[in-house]
């Protein structure tokens, strides 16, 4: 589990930890200039037990649409 | 003049006292110059076009005194140290020193590491009309060390809580430099009412109450002097809720790692 590795390794900047219902945790980590997200849910983190239960990787960024914008802005300059 | 064992000439001089100038010209030259004597005073001035490389390996039970000039449009000038044991003394003693230092180029990266386990004095004075020069939070941010760790629990009721956690990997030390935590009243009708936040900060490795605090709503603790958290250690937040109605907690545990 990437996610778990780079908790481990301290390899991010921010980290989110969400507690659920059932005393899991949704822990979300992302790290600048890298474009995806980890999340992972994980129980009885940091103890004997951890077991990661669901990991998804997440495209992170502006949406496609503000990126369009970006380069047209790029390559018009200011005056349009 | 004698034989050298690969057929040159061989140079000996002895005496007393020697005086030696040597002009030498040819299209190969090899040049080998082995000088003992108990007191030496060895001028080397070097004036041309272009100088390929210049070795100069020193081993002596003392040196006295090595002036380099270097004059050139381009140079590259390596020092390489290595010994179990260095002193590099920089000593400048005069009326007057004048000691410039200018970096020109697109990109620079000048790291200075010190890793001690005391420093004496450390003093660093700046006169300038603009200077650049961040807090380490700051520049760790631009480094892209710095953590920002937060934890969010939902619908908590009267002394319910929340706990963020985090162990500080192998070889790392984290420095944190600022705690928020709070809640909110997770439906509009407890909007107004007091919300009683307490919050600890526990390092869970080392057992240690490391900051507890309380407020109405939550606090903000920035920290001055940044609190410490070493390898292998687990540190936690907690939050809890105080309050008649249930609450959306959070905290954050902001600082950098290195």
């Amino acid at each position: 589990m990437i996610g778990l590795k780079k908790l481990y390794s301290g390899d991010f900047n921010d980290m989110t930890q969400q507690k659920q219902p059932d005393a899991s945790v949704v822990i979300t980590l992302s790290k600048r200039g890298e474009k995806v997200a980890y999340r992972f849910r994980v129980k009885d983190l940091y103890g004997p037990n951890e077991e990661v239960l669901e990991h998804e990787v997440i495209p992170i960024g502006p949406p496609h649409w503000v990126i369009d914008r970006m380069e047209e802005a790029k390559h018009h300059g200011p005056e349009g | 003049m004698a034989d050298y064992p690969d057929w040159t000439d061989l140079v000996q001089v002895v005496g007393s006292d020697i005086m030696v100038p040597i002009d030498v010209q040819g299209a190969y030259i090899m040049l080998p110059v082995d000088i003992q004597g108990q007191y030496l005073t060895l001028d080397i001035d070097i004036a041309a076009q272009s100088v390929g490389n210049i070795e100069v390996d020193i081993a002596a039970q003392s040196v006295g005194n090595i002036a380099v000039s270097i004059a050139a449009s381009a140079v590259t000038l390596n020092i390489n140290i290595q010994s179990s044991e260095i002193a590099l003394n920089v000593n400048i003693a005069a009326s007057k020193v004048t000691l410039p230092i200018n970096i020109k180029s697109s990109e620079i990266a000048l790291n200075v590491d010190i890793s001690a386990q005391s420093i004496g004095n450390l003093t660093i004075d700046i006169q300038a009309q603009s200077v650049g020069v961040y807090l380490q939070p700051e520049w760790a941010a631009k480094q892209g060390i710095d953590k920002n760790i937060r934890g969010l629990a939902n619908d908590e009721g009267w002394g319910g809580s929340l706990k963020v956690a985090y162990t500080v990997p192998e070889g790392k030390t984290l420095y944190i430099t600022l705690v928020t935590a709070g809640g909110r009243a997770n439906e509009e009708a407890n909007g107004s009412k007091i919300q009683n936040i307490r919050v600890v900060l526990f390092n869970q490795t080392t057992e240690t109450f490391v900051l507890e605090t309380a407020g109405e709503g939550g606090v903000v603790v920035p920290l001055a002097k940044p609190v410490v958290v070493g390898e292998e250690e687990e540190i936690n937040l907690f939050a809890y809720s105080y309050a008649a109605h249930n609450s959306n907690l959070y905290g954050t545990i902001m600082g950098y790692e290195v």
